[in-house]
């Protein structure tokens, strides 16, 4: 295992990637948390299928 | 030795295990093809990592290591498909990203098999530290370049 640690500073695109990441995490988990499924937000979010990953040993 | 626990494929976009304290995660990946927009090679196979826990109280699993065992194990079947490309940010809605960080590495340095590296870097916005992580398969044709990719993502800092 290989682990190395980068020091990063803020920028506007890894400011509006990293922002976008933490929006959806939020708004997911919140879905979540009141009862949703995920299936309900495939139309917003491009979600992987396990299955599609587990079929590509 | 221990054992993942058993894993369920919730609706087609997720994974889902119960722990022996009745806690239930479901942990999915999300596609995020425009974080690498320039690098045409491998932008289409970039994730997002996210766990999250759907019922039951997490402090009664915190000593859980079957929990840990189980998340590599899906991070393991994930890059069954060496060209995947994972970032796992470090939920920031609490003041506990610290410690999930922590036990994210733990768990990843106890019982990853080597087969994937793990590069680790802080987005500092606004003042706010944003923990994140690059995991790639150690057997990824571009590996290199996506580990500058990654670096390049947060370097470009006068890129207003």
């Amino acid at each position: 295992m290989e682990i190395k640690t980068h020091k990063q500073v803020s920028n506007s695109k890894g400011a509006f990637i990293f922002k976008k990441i933490l929006e959806d995490k939020k708004a997911i988990h919140e879905h979540l948390l009141h009862g949703g499924k995920l299936s309900d937000l495939k139309d917003q979010y491009k979600f992987a299928n396990p299955v599609s990953f587990i079929r590509n040993r | 030795m221990q054992t993942p626990y058993p894993l369920s494929e919730i609706d087609n976009y997720s994974f889902g295990f119960t722990t022996d304290q009745q806690v239930t995660y479901i942990a999915y990946f999300l596609e995020y093809g425009y974080m690498f927009y320039d690098y045409p090679d491998f932008a289409a196979d970039t994730y997002t990592f996210n766990i999250d826990i759907v019922s039951g109280n997490a402090d009664a699993a915190l000593n859980d290591d079957r929990i840990g065992i189980t998340i590599v194990e899906i991070l393991r079947l994930f890059f069954n498909r060496i060209q995947n490309v994972v970032v796992y940010v470090c939920d920031m809605s609490d003041e506990r990203h610290m410690a999930r960080k922590r036990k994210f590495d733990w768990w990843f340095w106890k019982y990853s098999d080597g087969s994937i590296i793990k590069e680790d870097g802080v987005a500092v916005i606004e003042d706010v530290q944003i923990l994140n992580s690059l995991l790639v398969h150690k057997d990824n044709p571009h590996l290199t370049a996506i580990i500058l990719a990654y670096k390049d993502l947060n370097d470009g800092a006068d890129e207003k």
